[in-house]
Order: structure tokens, then C-alpha cells, then sequence
């Protein structure tokens, strides 16, 4: 009897299986538990993967942070057919500016997942040193990319409003690290960009391994800093930082001349990318290319957008004979002829092309401004003179000094530059009026509507953090 | 075994002896009254005495009486008790009529034993036979309109197509609302098995193989099974042989699908007449739009009807053979069925096969085994996806412009430009070359021992598998334009579903005088896994190859997903005299699905029950057969979270330079846990005039908390938002049956009606941190589902422009998005049921069910195309042309006809667009619909045994015959919280068959 009961019971004890707490757990498979991403070298060096991914979006190296700050200020106006596209930019309506805040906290959290572990896993010290030098010099970027679209300068504020942005560098692996946060002061901000960008450049290589251009580099970290420097006014440190820059280069990396600037925009990295972002065609369709693509909104292609023409105004401040001038092409928009780049050729595929967010031109430029600023002419001359002499253009002659030297150099950002992201911010850090084309009325450096908006939803949610004034 | 031969051979002598002191034998054979089947083990005793005999496996029986015995009384379980007089004659052959109350207190909870029903809960029952031979696939659909309280709408018309089961309202806005399915002890995972065509877990189970169906509404009833039950829990129970002679059941029925509706879109001519104009309205010379369209006085313009040649009437045929039987110490009834329905569109449709063997022994008088194993094969071939695709079949046709032709000239067909469509795909090309299969391959098998350790405890173990194979396929060839870019692609995916369910549970009885006691005692434990992998291949050599070794690898993918987990539960019903009840639950229960922190919770219920028509002062009433009141309260929960919800998680990041990328995709919530379900029953079962009058009324209340919810997050964070328990929403409702034999005459005449109405109301108590509104979506005090839009105010008779209500309430003809929409109507219907007659005269029986919905909207968002004054170059529904608006003064409700051009106001300003969504396109999808009726016929023994069969019956089914209703859209039968687009609606079916028993 007995023996029976405890063989059934067996039976249907094993039928049953056991319900102690270990075994309620189930393992994903397509994803991977927190804890377990962040245990081996392999996989902490995937999340930088998704930084670079991040930062080739639309919303920001992949078009709206080339395109807008021209059409924000005076470089680039709508065409007639797009589409709605800049249309607010181009006037500086209030809400049309650049929100990067959606599209780079993640990312920030991404690269501080980065810091916060790659000494606790095993690999060469090289490696993880190289892996933490892109995640810092990357979170600096972001960090960059955003202080200067929301607060302004140190030393230029307005009614003295000094709000920087929300500084995160602790990773968020649980809800309660994603706390309230007031608005850190702009100075606060550049102070750990600075100290980002300067441990980024002990720790990277002057080229990651296998990577070129297309990762972030010892070079570029310099490049990065003197550029932070300027933004500071911090006049000797920006010198020393971009002749850093210029020490470090990746050995491809040098000056286009007069023959070959037009077709290093063509070229696979760019022949003077100090950084520059790769694209594929498996990363995206024709329908991402015509839609968004640099190619598609700025040139006039079959099957493309052209929302951007060249303003008269840019066209004017290309001197006779500059390389640079031939770089546009014309077509018919509304009625008349307008002139469009040719930097952003369709040369990877699918309406891409690689973006170059670094080039070695800015390093020389932003040296020539720092020398200039400290009285240095000769030095600031020399350097305007290589790059001018590479331009198809005359040397400086030694009697333009001052702030004429400077007027100069400021130039030749613009022209230099145009569709890569500098015009309004190179207006900006400056706290002057942001000049715009004709018929559209200058705007004031104390008008609201320089800085751009915090998003809506986030200040409702958080009392800590201040909008901006005027919003 | 010898020890029982030992016992017969005794029996048999004292049968013998005990014969000898006799005068009168009396034989005879007991059958059942409904079927005509022989009932073994039928006690038959003489009345006032203690001489009785059982009858045999035959139904046959012996009985040597004394003289002095008067009558002799006939009792079986589950049937009403006969007396007959002893009369002159010395045979006897009874007719047993069962009794419908009696066999519906017990019910197999899941945990081993059969258990007296809980009386003190809400629950409803469907039999097999109530359902018996209906030409459905899933016997879901045959919960519609029976059972009060349980909603259940299609959600598509494909054969074996997706069904929605709500039970009690929806009490969920992001976890799931499905009840809990239990087929014969092993709870089953339910939704869609194939991504080819809509399909249903469910239709593994043969409807036919269904003794009863139990659906559990409220917490007390359903608490036993803790974490899973928030959302109600529905029991299938499949036949079991019983002992006696083998009985063959035999059907073979044959019919066709028709489509129910249609929109009626414009012909050629009609399409020139109302697009023409339309163009010119819109500033188009009357030269460029005849030229586009054709001359609006060209009747002989050739014309094509693309729903005609998408549609057509499907065959169906159903074959169905069981035998079921057994002898004193084995059962079995053992299945197969054969289903063939092609759907009510071109190439789609539905094949399965199901095998069935149900097996009961007896070891020993302590020990019984029980197996009930099941094998279903199924082949769908599907259309697309319900949905506005172009190959969607109630989407695309109707859009397609008449004026173009199917066919060229040379017999190929119109692609390309040809089409003038504005994604060129010719969609009955699609329908024949496009390959969309999905295979199936499932079971729901289980394997329990039941061992008596005293006579009032057993120890059951049970131990069930359901397992569900997918295979898909889907070929697109490279000769449809849109697939020729790439060569032609092929995709198969394999999927494998295997969910491991045992328990192990003691079940003890005992009676103390007046005092009844039961108790259960269990644990269980549960795991599932669902794992896919798939393969994509391009550029085939030539249209003819669709195999994948044929084609370059594009992708290939794959998917795991799975949870387990873990109960220990208890129950205890105690009665006294028959009269009042108590009942208590109590559930532990644990999930992986459920954070760390908050991985197990406890569940249970009470109830209690006065059966007053047990007192005294009842004991002799003439009206009051049955009167009982009962109260439950109990909380429960629904486990119907993501799998992994909790988890912190690393997902796809992108990818750069070759590399793919990782990032965080999920913040963990170590809190996150099930949704809680609080509900309070009060209910009275009623019984009047010798129970020819029955039914019960419910009045409920539950309210859902806990609910998953999206909290927003600050985005500085890197997250936008994380998943919490928080919301609450309240589902109240009350519920009537009403089940009356209205006619039994002597000669033969009966008529009985069955009739549930079901009154809900669905609000929404609490949202996220204490908002009042999340967007548009969910406002607190409203129903989960709403329909948030603006308010159409018609056509301005003055010039046929539309307008419509601004925030004031004034005409407006410029919308504002931010403040102009308000919420509109719900989904849900105020109430619903069914009323179901059946009426018999001798061996012809007619059973009809009328299944209905009242006070419930439908946003007909196709109409946004095929209803828009030719706003698009859509095809348009015909009434457009009569109704819409001419001259200055009309009043109609159809604007001018005007191409997509903004309309413009007074003042020169644009206004707002035609197919802007509003009530224009809400509508009210009341209806009454004639769900089934079936007529039937029993050919008279004398005939049937002639060519040796038991009975033969023939019979003629219709399903979803007739449909009363205002709604303009195809099926008012639409799924709860769906726009109407493209829903494949259901079929008409007409079937005609015939059942043999031997």
C-alpha cells in the first residue's frame, strides 16, 4: 500500500518537475540580458558600433546638422520644391531650429555603458584603451553638438543665461538612474568635454585598427579640442590643440590641392578627413536615400529632392579664381537659375556618399583664428596662405592683420565649409547677428530664436530642467 | 482479474439461489432516450427493496422480483430516475432521459478529478452537441451568441481564421485579453500559428471531439488558476467512451461559402460620369479629364469588376468517423475528420485532418489511467493578411479603376502602368501566382493517473503537452512586376511551439453527517518555448523555380521566446445539508515573465451559496423548482506580459562599417508583474415550473489594476519610457439567461428557447502618474476603446462643400487638430447575446440562433477611399454618383465631387480634405444576424435498423444566413479596437450532410 503511494507519488512528482525559485527564469536569446552584454570585450565594443550608427542619423551628421546651421543663417535657402523641408529654418520661425536631444541622449548612455565597463572586461590594454578613447571623444561630440545648439557660449550669454545641458556619465542600467536633472552651467559642460577630449587623446591611437578615418582617432581628438577651444575663446590652448592635431594625422590624411579638392569630396575617406562617417548600402534603401540623403536634398539628381540651393550671398564670397566656386552646378528652380553644391556625390550608393565630419582644413583654419586672436599675424598668415595657396587662391599678403586678418579667415570658414555644419555656430560663438540672405530679416544675437527650444514634453516632465527664454 | 471473475461467479450464484425463492423475472434493455444508445450499469431495483440488479455492456438486464414488488425503479447518473409498473408482461424496455441539470454539476477543473461544480461562481456551458456537425473549424465561434457574458467577434472570414474571445469586457490595455484555454487539463497558448493566412490555435481541436465547453467568468470559479485567470478561463472537456457496445458515429456533410456583402463600386461608365466632372470641378479641362477617363456617355465602355473576379463560392466537405465504446474497465473513443473548405476567395483555402484517441483504464480499483492524445495537420492557403494591402482581396478590387481590363488583349495581363493604379500590381495575377501556405502540424496530448489511496482521497498526476510545427511559405515569382526587380523572392519560415504543462494535485472528500467537505491540494508547473528560424532567397532563373536552392540567400532570421512557470494551489468546498455553500481558493504563483522583485503573488476567491429552494418553506412549492443566491469575491491575475518585459535587455544596435552593433533597447524592471483582476459576483440561478423555466442573472463588477502602462521617462536618460504596473480600468456588467420549454406536447410537438442578454460598460479608472488622458488614446472615465476624431456636419447645401464641427459646435470648414476632435463613440457594444430556438415534431427538429450586438461604432476607414467624392482616383461606391451633390440648394450628404484639390473657402483660404477622418466614416454596427440554423431529420428506427444502423440522420445547416443591420460596411462582426479596411468578412455557408450511427 504504502510503497504504492510513494511510487505514484514519484511518478507524478518527476510529471510535475520541480518549482523552486532558480527555475523560473528563462534566458532571451535575441537580445542579451544587461549583466551579460557587458562581461566580454566583443560586446562592449559592439556598443561602439551603435554610437557611429547613431551618429550617421538624418537628424543629424546624415543631413539636418550639415544643412541647417547654412539655411539658420545665410549659405543655403529652400528651392521651390522642398517640400516642406527648411522652410521654418530658412526664416527662423520659433521650433525650427536643430533638436539633437532625442537623438543623442541615447547615445551619450550608449558611450557611458562604454566607460563605465570596458576596464572591468578582459582584452589588451590597447585595445580597451582605444574603445574607451572613441566612447569619450564621441560623448564629447554629442555633448559639443548639443551646448552649442542650446546654450550660449561662456561669456556671450544674454541676460546672463547660463543653462548648459543635462550632463549624464553614468550609465542608465536601472530606472532609478534615470533621475530628474537640472540643466548643468555651459561652463560645467565644457569642462568635462575638455577633460573628455583630452583623456581621449592619451588613450586613442592615430588610427584604430582597421578602422582609417571612419573611427575616431588621436588625431581627431585634437582636431575636436582646438575646435572646443574656440568655441571658449581660449586662444593658446586652441593653437596648441590643433597643432596637435596636425602632429597626430593619420599618415593619409593631408591637404587637397587646387586639382584635387573637387574630387576628394568623391574619394573613399576624403583626402583631408581628420574623422569622417562611412555609409553603406546594406545600412540603407534608395527610399532612405531620396528621402533624406545629403545627395538627394542638396544636389539636383534624377529621382531626388533638391529642397537647398547656394545663397547669392555665399556665391558673392567666393573670390575670383577659388577652386571652391566650381564646386556648384546650376539648374532651373522656380523660374530661374540656382547654383548647387557637388560636395555630397552619390558615390556610395543609394543617393550616399560618406559624410567627412573632421577635415584637416578646419585644424589649419582653426589655428590660423587662434593666432590671430593672440596677435600672432605671421603664424595666423602662414596658415591661411597653405590653405589658400591649396584653393587656387593668393597668398595673405603680411599687411592684413587684425581684425581684417580675422574678417578673412572667417571668410574663408564660409566658403570652406558650406554644407558641413559651421556657418550659424561659427556666427554664433562669436555673439554676433546671425546675418541672413536677402528679404529675410536679420536676426538679433538677443532674439530668442537663436538658442534652440528644449523639447516640450521633457520640460513638462522635468521641473528641474529650465527651458529656454522666449519659449 | 480472477478475484473479479470470483465475484461475478458468486453474484451469479446467489442470483441463482435468490432465484429460486422467486416468481417473476423480469427482463428488458435500457437505451438512452436522445440517441437510442444502450446504457450499461443502469441501476434497476425494485422499489421499497433491497433486490436490484445493473444492467450489461449491452443494456441489457435480468431481474427475478418477489411477488408481493409493485414497480421497479430505473437510476443512472446524469439521467432522470424512471419508476415502472410490474406489470403482466415480463419485459421491460425504458427509455432513460438525461438529465441536462443533473450532468451539469460536475466539471473537470484541470486538476485530475472531476469536481462537483462550483456552485457559488459564474460560470457558462456549451455542450458538444449543441455544436455538433456545425460547419465551423474552431468551436470558439460556437461560444457566439450561448454564452452569456462572452464576446466573441471574427476577425477574419478565411476558413480557420483568427476569432476574439472576450469573457466579461476588456479588462487589459496592454497585456493580452484571451482567456485562458484548458483542452482536457493542458492550458494551450492561443493566437495566430501562421503569418501566411489568419489562423487559430484552436482550430487543432475538431469541434465534433467536444464534449463541453465551461467558460468561468468571475474570480471565484476562475481563481484556481492564480497569475492566468484575470481574463476568464474557457475548459474543453473531449468525449469519452463510455462502457457498453461500440458505438460508430459516421457524418459526411457538403456545402458551399459564399461572400455575405460587397460594395458596390462604379462600372466604366459610372466612373467616367463621376470622375469627369470631378476633375473639372478641380480646374481640369472637360478635354483632359474625358481623356483620362473616358466619355461620361459611353455606355457600351467595356468595364471590369474586380471583386468579381477575386471572389467566387467555395466548396466545402466535412467528413467525420468516431468510435467510441468500451467495457468495465477500459473507455475509449477514438476520432478522424477530414475538413476541405475552399474560402470565399480566389485559391485560398483550408485542408486539416484530425486524429483523436481517448483512453480510460482502470489498473485496478485504486489506480485509473487516462490518455487523450491528438494529432491535427493543416494547410492554409491564405490571401493576404486582413488590411489595406494590394493583395489584399477586400481592399484592392474595390479600389482598382473599372475602365481598366484584367486582361490584355494578347491574354497576358495588364501590369505596369497599364493599370493606371497608383502601386501598379494587378491583383488577380497576385492571387493565382502568389504563393502564400502555411502547414501546421499540432497536438494537445495528455497522460494522467488517478490513485485512490482511501475512498475519499486520490492523488492524480497529469502531465500534457501542446505543440504546435509551423511551416510557411511564401513565394512572390519574379513574372509579377513588383517582385521582378529582385528575381523573384521565396521565404520559408519554421516555427515550433512546445509548451510543457504537469501537476500533480490530491483531491479529498468527505461527508460528516449534513457536512460535506472537498478539498484540493496541488502544484503545477509550466514552461513554453516558441522558436523560428527563416530563410529568404532572390533572383530565381526563371518564375517556374520557387524552391530556395534555386535562389540566391538574401537573409536568413531567427526568434526564441518562452516562459515558465510555477503554481501551488488549494481549495476547499464545504456544504451543509445540501443548502448553504462555502467555498475558498488560495494560489501561489510564479512566472519568468514577472520582474525579480516581484516574481510570485498570491491569488484566490471565495463564494457562497444559499440554495433556498433547499429550505423547508420551499420544499412543496409548485412554481419554485431551483432558487439559488450566490456572492464570490477574488482576485486574480493576468500573466499576459511580454516574455522578457522585466528584463533589462541588449538588443540590435545598428550597424558601421560592417559591424553590427548592440545598445541597450530595455530598461529592467525588477517591480514589473502581472495585472490584477478584483471581481465581485452576485448571482441567482432559478428554476421555475419543474425546471421547464431556467436561467441565471449575474451582476458583476471587476476592476483591473496593475495595468501595464508606458511611464515616459526623461530622455536625458537614454530611455524614453519604462513599462510599470499602473493603470486601472473598471468592467461592470449584468447578465440574464433565460432557457424555457415553451411547447411539449403529446404528440410530439416541443419547442424550447434559450436567450442571454449581456449589459457591459468599460471605463477607465486611472492612467500613468495620475494624467486624465494619455494622447488620444485612453482618457480616464471613458472606455479603453474609443474613437477619438472630428465631427462631420455634412454638405453645405449652398455650394456641396463639406463641412464640420469646430470646438464650439459651430460649422467649420478648416479643422484644427489640436482642438477640434473629440471622443466619438466606443467599439464596444452596449449589450449583446443570442437567442436560440429549437423546435421539434416527431424525428424533424429545427434549431435556429440569432446572435446579436447593440450599440456598438465602426470606423469604416476604407470608405476614406472608395467614399470620398473622388478626392482619390480610387473606384468609388456607386451611390456616390446619384447622392452627391449638383446644384446650389441639395441636401445631401455626398459633397461635389471633386478631384484631390484643396477645397476652398469663402474667403480664398484651403480647407480641410475630404478623407479627413470623422464621423463621416463612423458608424453604428448594431445587428442582429441569423447565426445557424439547422434542419434535421432522424429517419425512423424501424428504417434504420432495417440496413442495421442505429440511427440515421440528415440534416441542412446554414451559418451566418441572414444579417439585420444599418452598417454600410462589409461585417459588423468586426474585431473590437479595429478601423475597417480590407477585414476579410465572414462567409454565408450552406451545408448540407448526413450522420450514421451503428
Amino acid at each position: 500500500m504504502y510503497k504504492k503511494i510513494l511510487a505514484v507519488s514519484m511518478v507524478t512528482l518527476v510529471l510535475a518537475g520541480t518549482s523552486c525559485k532558480d527555475t523560473l527564469v528563462v534566458e532571451p536569446k535575441q537580445s542579451l540580458d544587461a549583466a551579460a552584454a557587458l562581461t566580454d570585450f566583443a560586446s562592449v565594443n559592439a556598443i561602439s558600433v551603435s554610437l557611429y550608427s547613431r551618429a550617421q542619423s538624418f537628424n543629424y551628421y546624415g543631413q539636418r546638422m550639415l544643412i541647417a546651421p547654412d539655411v539658420l543663417a545665410d549659405n543655403y535657402t529652400i528651392t521651390a520644391n522642398s517640400g516642406g523641408r527648411y522652410v521654418g529654418e530658412r526664416i527662423n520661425a520659433p521650433n525650427s531650429h536643430i533638436d539633437l536631444w532625442g537623438t543623442l541622449y541615447p547615445a551619450i548612455n550608449e558611450a557611458n555603458f562604454i566607460i563605465a565597463n570596458v576596464d572591468k572586461v578582459s582584452a589588451p590594454q590597447a585595445d580597451k584603451d582605444a574603445l574607451k578613447g572613441q566612447a569619450l571623444f564621441m560623448r564629447a561630440m554629442f555633448n559639443h553638438d548639443m551646448v552649442k545648439i542650446y546654450s550660449y557660449e561662456p561669456g556671450f550669454e544674454v541676460n546672463g543665461f547660463g543653462e548648459g545641458i543635462v550632463l549624464r556619465t553614468v550609465p542608465t542600467d536601472d530606472v532609478t538612474k534615470a533621475d530628474f536633472k537640472p540643466r548643468s552651467k555651459t561652463a560645467e559642460v565644457y569642462a568635462l568635454i575638455e577633460s573628455d577630449l583630452k583623456q581621449a587623446t592619451t588613450l586613442l591611437p592615430v588610427t584604430v585598427t582597421g578602422a582609417s578615418v571612419f573611427r575616431a582617432s588621436k588625431g581627431a581628438a585634437f582636431a575636436l579640442l582646438s575646435r572646443v577651444y574656440l568655441f571658449q575663446r581660449k586662444w593658446a590652448e586652441a593653437e596648441q590643440a590643433a597643432t596637435d592635431a596636425i602632429t597626430n594625422k593619420q599618415s593619409g590624411t593631408s591637404l587637397a590641392t587646387a586639382a584635387t579638392y573637387i574630387a576628394s569630396f568623391a574619394s573613399v575617406p576624403n583626402r583631408e578627413s581628420m574623422f569622417e562617417l562611412d555609409y553603406r548600402t546594406e545600412q540603407f534603401s534608395t527610399v532612405d536615400g531620396i528621402n533624406n540623403s545629403m545627395n538627394s536634398l542638396t544636389q539636383k539628381t534624377t529621382g531626388g529632392v533638391f529642397a537647398v540651393k547656394a545663397t547669392t550671398e555665399l556665391l558673392n564670397s567666393f573670390e575670383t579664381g577659388d577652386v571652391r566656386r566650381t564646386a556648384f552646378d546650376q539648374t532651373l528652380d522656380g523660374g530661374s537659375m540656382v547654383s548647387y553644391s557637388l560636395k555630397f556625390p552619390a558615390h556610395k550608393g543609394n543617393y550616399f556618399n560618406n559624410i567627412p565630419v573632421i577635415r584637416l582644413s578646419e585644424v589649419y583654419l582653426n589655428r590660423a583664428e587662434a593666432r590671430a586672436q593672440q596677435s600672432k599675424s605671421t603664424l595666423a598668415q602662414e596658415d591661411l596662405t597653405t590653405l589658400r595657396t591649396n584653393r587656387g587662391l593668393a597668398a595673405v599678403p603680411s599687411s592684413t592683420t587684425g581684425t581684417a586678418l580675422l574678417d578673412l579667415i572667417f571668410n574663408e570658414r564660409r566658403v570652406e565649409f558650406n554644407l558641413e555644419g559651421h556657418r550659424f555656430f561659427d556666427i554664433k560663438r562669436r555673439g554676433l547677428n546671425i546675418t541672413k540672405p536677402a528679404g529675410v530679416p536679420t536676426l538679433l544675437y538677443t532674439d530668442f530664436k537663436v538658442l534652440a527650444p528644449l523639447p516640450a514634453a521633457q520640460v513638462l516632465l522635468n521641473p528641474l530642467i529650465k527651458q529656454n527664454p522666449g519659449y | 482479474m480472477k478475484r473479479k471473475l470470483l465475484a461475478f461467479l458468486l453474484l451469479g450464484l446467489f442470483a441463482i439461489t435468490s432465484a429460486m425463492a422467486q416468481d417473476k423475472t423480469i427482463t428488458g434493455r435500457v437505451v438512452g432516450a436522445d440517441d437510442g444508445l444502450p446504457l450499461p450499469g443502469v441501476s434497476v431495483r425494485v422499489k421499497g427493496g433491497t433486490i436490484g440488479t445493473t444492467t450489461n455492456g449491452d443494456g441489457n438486464f435480468s431481474l427475478s422480483v418477489p411477488s408481493g414488488a409493485k414497480q421497479i425503479v430505473f437510476t443512472y447518473i446524469g439521467y432522470i430516475s424512471q419508476e415502472m409498473m410490474i406489470g403482466t408482461s415480463g419485459t421491460m424496455n425504458i427509455r432513460l432521459v438525461s438529465d441536462s441539470q443533473q450532468i451539469a454539476e460536475v466539471v473537470v477543473t484541470g486538476y485530475g478529478v472531476a469536481q462537483k461544480r462550483d456552485v457559488g461562481s459564474a460560470s457558462v456551458r456549451v455542450t458538444g452537441k449543441q455544436i455538433e456537425n456545425l460547419p465551423i473549424q474552431s468551436f470558439d465561434r460556437a461560444l457566439q451568441g450561448r454564452a452569456a457574458g462572452v464576446q466573441v467577434t471574427s476577425q477574419s472570414g478565411q476558413p480557420g481564421g483568427a476569432i476574439n474571445v472576450r469573457v466579461r469586457g476588456v479588462g487589459s490595455i496592454n497585456a493580452g485579453n484571451d482567456p485562458l484555454y484548458i483542452v482536457d487539463g493542458v492550458q494551450i497558448k492561443t493566437g495566430a500559428i501562421s503569418g501566411q493566412a489568419s489562423t487559430n490555435t484552436l482550430a487543432s481541436i475538431n469541434p465534433n471531439d467536444i464534449e463541453n465547453i465551461e467558460v468561468l467568468k468571475d474570480a471565484a470559479a476562475s481563481s484556481i488558476y492564480g497569475a492566468a485567470a484575470a481574463n476568464g478561463v474557457v475548459l474543453i472537456t473531449t468525449k469519452k467512451g463510455k462502457s457498453g457496445a461500440t458505438v460508430v458515429n459516421f457524418s459526411a456533410q457538403q456545402g458551399v461559402m459564399q461572400n455575405i456583402s460587397r460594395y458596390d463600386v462604379m462600372n466604366a461608365q459610372q466612373y467616367a460620369q463621376f470622375k469627369v466632372p470631378g476633375y473639372v470641378n478641380a480646374g481640369v479641362s472637360q478635354a483632359t479629364a474625358v481623356a483620362l477617363f473616358g466619355d461620361p456617355d459611353n455606355s457600351t465602355a467595356p468595364s471590369t469588376n474586380w471583386f468579381d473576379a477575386i471572389a467566387r463560392e467555395g466548396k466545402s466537405r466535412i467528413y467525420d468517423l468516431s468510435f467510441s465504446g468500451g467495457d468495465a474497465k477500459t473507455s475509449f473513443f477514438v476520432s478522424g475528420s477530414y475538413t476541405d473548405q475552399d474560402a470565399q476567395v480566389i485559391e485560398a483555402f483550408y485542408k486539416r485532418g484530425t486524429f483523436r484517441g481517448n483512453i480510460g483504464h482502470k489498473v485496478n480499483e485504486k489506480l485509473n489511467i487516462n490518455a487523450n492524445i491528438s494529432m491535427t495537420a493543416s494547410k492554409v492557403f491564405g490571401t493576404t493578411a486582413d488590411g489595406a494591402f494590394v493583395n489584399g482581396p477586400f481592399y484592392y478590387p474595390f479600389t482598382l479603376r473599372p475602365d481598366v481590363p484584367i486582361y490584355q488583349p494578347d491574354g497576358t495581363y495588364t501590369q505596369g502602368a497599364a493599370l493606371k493604379a497608383s502601386f501598379p500590381y494587378n491583383i488577380v495575377q497576385g492571387a493565382k501566382e502568389e504563393v502564400r501556405i502555411g502547414n501546421a502540424l499540432q497536438t494537445v496530448s495528455n497522460f494522467s493517473a488517478t490513485y485512490k489511496v482511501t475512498p475519499s482521497l486520490s492523488i492524480t498526476g497529469f502531465s500534457g503537452i501542446d505543440f504546435v510545427d509551423t511551416r510557411d511559405d511564401n513565394q512572390r515569382p519574379a513574372s509579377i512586376p513588383a517582385f521582378a526587380a529582385n528575381g523573384g523572392t521565396s521565404s520559408v519560415v519554421n516555427t515550433r511551439n512546445l509548451d510543457w504543462n504537469s501537476n500533480v494535485a490530491a483531491n479529498w472528500n468527505k461527508k460528516f453527517g449534513f457536512h460535506t467537505v472537498a478539498a484540493l491540494v496541488g502544484g503545477e508547473y509550466k514552461e513554453q518555448n516558441v522558436e523560428s528560424a527563416s530563410a529568404t532567397g532572390q533572383a530565381f532563373p526563371n518564375p517556374f523555380f520557387r524552391s530556395l536552392q534555386n535562389a540566391t540567400p538574401l537573409s536568413i532570421a531567427g526568434f526564441f521566446t518562452g516562459y515558465k512557470k510555477a503554481g501551488l494551489f488549494s481549495k476547499v468546498n464545504y456544504d451543509y445539508k445540501d443548502k448553504y455553500y462555502l467555498s475558498g481558493t488560495i494560489r501561489y504563483d510564479g512566472s519568468s515573465r514577472f520582474g525579480a522583485e516581484k516574481r510570485y503573488g498570491l491569488f484566490g476567491g471565495i463564494s457562497g451559496t444559499w440554495r433556498i429552494s433547499g429550505e423547508d418553506f420551499l420544499a412543496d412549492n409548485k412554481v419554485i423548482s431551483d432558487l439559488k443566491l450566490r456572492a464570490s469575491y477574488g482576485v486574480v491575475g493576468n500573466d499576459q506580459i511580454a516574455d522578457f518585459a522585466s528584463r533589462a535587455l541588449f538588443g540590435a544596435g545598428g550597424s558601421y562599417l560592417g559591424s553590427n552593433g548592440i545598445r541597450p533597447t530595455q530598461l529592467g524592471n525588477a517591480n514589473l508583474s502581472w495585472e490584477e483582476a478584483a471581481t465581485t459576483n452576485v448571482g441567482i440561478d432559478y428554476g421555475f415550473l419543474g425546471n421547464r423555466i431556467t436561467g441565471s442573472i449575474d451582476v458583476y463588477r471587476r476592476i483591473n489594476s496593475n495595468l501595464l502602462l508606458s511611464r515616459p521617462l526623461v530622455s536625458d536618460s537614454g530611455f524614453g519610457s519604462i513599462n510599470e504596473n499602473v493603470g486601472k480600468v473598471q468592467n461592470e456588467g449584468i447578465e440574464f439567461s433565460l432557457n424555457t420549454i415553451n411547447l411539449d406536447t403529446k404528440s410530439g410537438i416541443k419547442w424550447s428557447s434559450d436567450f442571454n442578454i449581456s449589459f457591459q460598460r468599460n471605463k477607465v479608472l486611472a492612467l500613468t502618474g495620475g494624467q486624465d488622458r494619455i494622447g488620444t488614446s485612453y482618457f480616464v472615465g471613458e472606455p479603453i476603446d474609443l474613437i477619438y476624431t472630428y465631427g462631420w456636419a455634412g454638405v453645405n447645401p449652398a455650394d456641396g462643400r463639406p463641412m464640420w464641427y469646430d470646438v464650439n459646435g459651430h460649422y467649420t470648414y478648416n479643422l484644427i487638430a489640436a482642438t477640434d476632435q473629440k471622443i466619438q463613440g466606443t467599439r464596444y457594444p452596449k449589450f449583446f447575446g443570442g437567442l436560440n430556438n429549437t423546435v421539434s415534431y416527431k424525428s424533424i427538429s429545427l434549431d435556429f440562433l440569432f446572435q446579436y450586438q447593440y450599440g456598438n461604432k465602426s470606423f469604416v476607414s476604407f470608405f476614406q477611399n472608395i467614399w470620398n467624392s473622388g478626392y482619390s482616383d480610387d473606384n468609388q461606391i456607386v451611390s456616390q454618383l446619384a447622392e452627391q451633390w449638383i446644384a446650389p440648394g441639395q441636401i445631401t450628404a455626398v459633397p461635389r465631387a471633386l478631384r484631390q484639390t484643396p477645397h476652398l473657402n469663402n474667403s480664398g483660404a484651403l480647407s480641410s480634405a475630404i478623407t479627413t477622418g470623422s464621423t463621416r466614416y463612423l458608424f453604428d454596427a448594431s445587428y442582429i444576424r441569423l447565426k445557424n440554423i439547422t434542419l434535421s431529420y432522424n429517419l425512423p428506427a424501424s428504417i434504420a435498423s432495417k440496413v442495421k444502423l442505429r440511427n440515421i440522420r440528415v440534416f441542412a445547416t446554414g451559418i451566418n444566413v441572414l444579417t439585420f443591420t444599418k452598417y454600410p460596411g462589409l461585417d459588423p462582426e468586426a474585431p473590437i479596437g479595429v478601423n475597417e479596411i480590407g477585414n476579410n468578412p465572414q462567409a454565408r455557408t450552406y451545408t448540407g450532410g448526413l450522420q450514421i450511427g451503428l
